[in-house]
């Protein structure tokens, strides 16, 4: 074998020309072989055993955040809605600087301020005074109760000290203050599952508080999941051409990609976000869409448990596969035929993919992310003729495995497939394998750095790159920017530039 | 002005006026008020994070290990118990021994070990101070445990405290019998953010002082644990580094010299008395003259833009006087300062720093920020993440303090033109102009 190749345009001209022969065909795969280089000069292996997180206690670098995070993501897509966290000054502020570093927005969520009185006394006292303080100064339309471990673990009764803090409020402030305001209680303790679980509980509650049946419309109920606001425009999209009316839930889209307007209104509230009317006459709809679902999956089942509305949950519209299968769904619920407009689209991206697969067939590529959106990426990369063949979630999710499965199955691959890990053991499986490619959000950046295997960002979080949140991976525009995204990486990365110039 | 101001504490904003007046500070947030504060589990890993040559493990659920990995801008490797509802209810404890070990089998070179206490082990009473001790015996390493669940105390300052509290009572003095050169010196309280140690020890290093420990900036097991043997310590950031300083002080008998390297005022004045201190009068006039030759043909070209305009800052409390000094280098006028966690001292200092008129205010909530910035429209904002999209919202400019985004170090001579050219971008972007025509 031939001396291998250090990739990434390090090659200078004089290197190239010491070398014995160049391909005339190109460079093949197996020349790609890329040197794995350890962290720091004493960098010691880690035993074998304990490299599977099944066998460990400990979690190394976790691909997943806590769960009030991803019930505050949902309460911000909530038009004039402001989180309040029932929990320590340090339970806010973290996820605040959390979607500053990813959305580059303000986001409004009050803490209850937890002190060392509290974690005797309960947050009985937090609660009742900072609902008033929150409604006096905001006036928000919406307040999403959240609670996080400590306030959990002291075991507060929000439901009962809630109906104190109305009274109280009705008192003080008469009451229309209760007309104008609402409120809903979501119990996101960290310790029993991720952001994605968060959401999940989120739009289970948002639901089952505010929707309601009266008079059935046309209209159908998206929960899109933590997707980028870019997707739900995309989504929006989709409806339009489709010509049908959507009621979507957590609509961060206004919320989280909010324009630059002078003079800018006091106090400061996002213009856009999903309206109270909206969701109570989610009741009413005639088919529920749940994107992703590990988040969203219990609110769409809600809704179908109770108000007998059909769900359709997952897969994320991703991809040739999924987008089809979500048009066709749609297009049945509604009676509507499928939008010429669409075909086209669906055409356009189809052509993207014929003109490219000599770049992407047989890349060898390593996934992590949320589960939803790690299941939908696999599929397509498969159907971009690539190989996935490490496939890591964060968070634990049958669905997940069975998606990735099923895509497996379809396109012969037998993936590794690491559900609920940590970033540690994806890196270390990443290490062994030759990998060509990486699809992954910011927190797989150092492991690509270090390895010397380009990366294409997507899922969540996205924090070192800018733009990411305007930009949308579903539906078939989605996919043309996913696909774009992910043949440039490789035309960067594998190829010197002198042999892409036709 | 008042119309934003009905919390409790009334008197957290104040205005310079003939008589001294200093806000109201050290005291919890209202609950129900969008704070800017953070906790104190937020305090403690700010501190210690860059400790990179130790086993961080977080004793908690798998969140808070999540938030913490990133500080400063900058992703570090964090260990997490990550407890689930059974440990909650049964205790966290034998999670806890077993993560100690695993972690200490795939970092065999650290040398010690850190343990963060969270609200959930905080809230469960789990007795990690005492399998921290066990733990120690048994593996030979140096375990220390961190109590900063993150109800205590009323901010992250709390959590720096604990920190360095930490450092002092497990670290610093356990160091091997080191020669002490005659111009050592430690820095307490600068965070090396973008590189600023580096500046810093080669600013120090043209007066050949040398820095051995810079606390927590640049500091691994050698630097801290021989911390007491230095002839001084230089305190840059008073507010979370004073009660180390203070410590060694008493402890070893260390004196220490509270400097700033905030613009060329402070970095000329902190220099001279440096040398003051070591009978290097002379280097450091030399290191002076040739610092501030080499920015004069920079400042000449920024200054006379920047001058007269009006400032506001909101950030930590880092070197809140110092800041304003180094913007009245800069010809600029402050027309509101306040901070999220100060303590009386730094606002004392402040207050002597601003001019008449100017707004004071301590933990200010996301409504009072937008009322002051909408009132007293300053032309630029410094402050924290946080807060710089708030103010682009309004048209502001705004300016990271201290985590600089795309800007190189702050500190000594370099810095200052660092700093005025971050601050001129800041104002003169062209963005701000076609924003007010829209």
């Amino acid at each position: 074998m031939t001396t291998p190749l250090k990739l990434n345009g390090r090659l200078t001209i004089k290197d190239l020309n010491a070398l014995p022969e160049i391909p005339i065909e190109g460079i093949t795969y197996d020349q790609m072989y890329i040197e794995k280089q350890p962290i720091c000069p004493e960098y010691i292996a880690p035993d074998p055993n304990i490299i599977p997180s099944s066998k460990r206690t400990v979690v190394i670098d976790p691909g997943r955040i806590c769960m009030p995070f991803g019930a505050m993501w949902a309460s911000v897509g909530v038009h004039g809605c402001i989180p309040f966290v029932q929990g320590a000054q340090g339970c806010t502020t973290y996820p605040r600087y959390t979607f500053s570093r990813i959305f580059r927005e303000p986001v409004s969520i009050a803490t209850a301020s937890f002190q060392e009185d509290t974690a005797v006394f309960g947050g009985r006292k937090n609660l009742i005074e900072g609902l008033r303080n929150l409604i006096i100064r905001y006036h928000p339309e919406v307040i999403a109760i959240v609670t996080v471990c400590s306030s959990e673990i002291i075991g507060d009764d929000m439901e009962g000290y809630l109906e104190e803090a109305q009274d109280a409020l009705e008192e003080e402030l008469g009451p229309d203050v209760l007309e104008e305001t609402q409120f809903v209680i979501i119990h996101t303790p960290s310790f029993e599952g991720s952001h994605v679980e968060g959401y999940n509980r989120a739009a289970k509650a948002f639901l089952k508080t505010m929707a309601r049946r009266t008079t059935p419309n046309n209209k159908v109920n998206i929960i899109p999941g933590m997707i980028t606001p870019g997707d739900i425009r995309e989504i929006k999209h989709i409806l339009r051409l489709m010509d049908i009316e959507g009621n979507i839930l957590f609509d961060i889209s206004g919320t989280l990609d909010c324009p630059l307007r002078l003079p800018q209104a006091m106090p400061y509230y996002p213009k856009g976000g999903t309206k109270a009317e909206d969701m109570k006459d989610m009741g009413n709809s005639m088919m529920t869409f749940a994107l992703c679902p590990d988040e969203g999956g219990a609110g769409a089942r809600y809704l179908e448990k109770r108000f007998k509305i059909p769900a359709a949950i997952g897969p994320v519209p991703l991809g040739i596969h999924n987008t089809d299968i979500f048009i066709k769904d749609l297009a049945e619920a509604t009676g509507r035929p499928i939008a010429d407009e669409i075909k086209d689209e669906r055409g356009i991206l189809i052509d993207a993919m014929a003109d490219t697969f000599h770049y992407t067939m047989g890349i060898r590529v390593a996934i992590y992310g949320d589960p939803d959106i790690a299941a939908a990426a696999t599929r397509f990369c498969c159907e971009l003729g690539m190989e996935p063949v490490l496939i890591g979630s964060g968070t634990e999710s049958k669905q997940f495995v069975k998606d990735v499965w099923a895509a497996a199955h379809e396109y012969n691959l037998k993936p590794t497939i690491l559900n609920g890990s940590d970033m540690f053991e994806w890196e270390d499986y990443l290490k062994k394998d030759k990998i060509d490619l990486i699809l992954g959000n910011s927190k797989a950046a150092n492991v690509s750095k270090e390895a010397d295997v380009p990366l294409v960002r997507i899922g969540f979080p996205i924090y070192d790159r800018v733009g990411y949140q305007r930009r949308a991976y579903v539906g078939y525009r989605g996919g043309e920017y996913l696909l774009d995204l992910i043949v440039n990486t490789i035309l960067d990365s594998k190829f010197p530039d002198d042999r892409v110039h036709q | 002005m008042n119309t934003c101001l009905d919390y409790n504490t009334e008197t957290h904003l104040v205005q310079k006026k003939m008589d001294i007046d200093l806000p109201l500070c050290s005291r919890p947030s209202a609950s129900g008020k969008i704070t800017q504060r953070s906790c104190a589990f937020y305090g403690a890993r700010w501190m210690l994070a860059p400790l990179e040559d130790a086993i961080h493990i977080v004793h908690g659920p798998v969140g808070c290990a999540s938030y913490g990995g990133t500080v400063r801008g900058r992703s570090f490797p964090v260990f997490s118990t990550a407890l689930e509802g059974k440990d909650i209810v049964f205790g966290g404890a034998k999670r806890l021994i077993k993560t100690i070990k695993e972690a200490r089998a795939i970092m065999p070179h650290a040398r010690y070990c850190f343990v963060y206490a969270t609200c959930s082990t905080g809230i469960i009473g789990d007795d990690i101070d005492g399998i921290c001790r066990d733990m120690e015996k048994k593996l030979g390493l140096s375990i220390i445990f961190v109590n900063c669940p993150g109800f205590i105390g009323y901010s992250q300052a709390t959590g720096h405290r604990i920190a360095y509290e930490s450092l002092l009572n497990r670290l610093i003095g356990k160091g091997r019998r080191r020669a002490i050169g005659d111009y050592d010196v430690n820095i307490i309280g600068d965070y090396n953010i973008n590189g600023e140690s580096e500046v810093l020890k080669a600013l120090l290093g043209e007066m050949g002082v040398r820095v051995r420990c810079v606390f927590t900036g640049q500091a691994d097991y050698e630097g801290i644990t021989n911390a007491h043997r230095v002839r001084l310590n230089l305190l840059i950031c008073q507010n979370s580094g004073r009660f180390l300083a203070e410590a060694l002080q008493k402890r070893y008998g260390t004196p220490y010299l509270e400097v700033t390297f905030l613009g060329p005022t402070q970095t000329m004045d902190s220099l001279r008395k440096i040398g003051h201190f070591f009978g290097l009068e002379k280097e450091a006039e030399r290191a002076i003259a040739r610092g501030y030759r080499a920015i004069r043909p920079g400042l000449d070209r920024f200054l006379p833009r920047l001058k007269g305009k009006r400032a506001a800052l909101f950030f930590g409390a880092a070197r809140m006087a110092s800041l304003i000094k180094a913007l009245d280098d800069i010809g600029m006028e402050v027309v509101f300062t306040g901070s999220q966690f100060a303590d009386l001292p730094t606002y004392r200092s402040a207050l002597q720093a601003v001019s008449q008129g100017t707004y004071i205010i301590d933990d200010a909530s996301e409504h009072e920020l937008e009322h002051l910035l909408n009132d007293l429209r300053p032309d630029v904002f410094m402050g924290g993440i946080k807060e710089q999209y708030l103010s682009h919202k309004f048209g502001i400019g705004f300016c990271c303090f201290p985590q600089i985004r795309r800007a190189g170090p702050y500190v000594g001579f370099h810095g200052f033109l660092n700093f005025a050219r971050y601050v001129n971008n800041a104002l003169y972007a062209p963005v701000w102009r076609l924003a007010r025509q829209g």
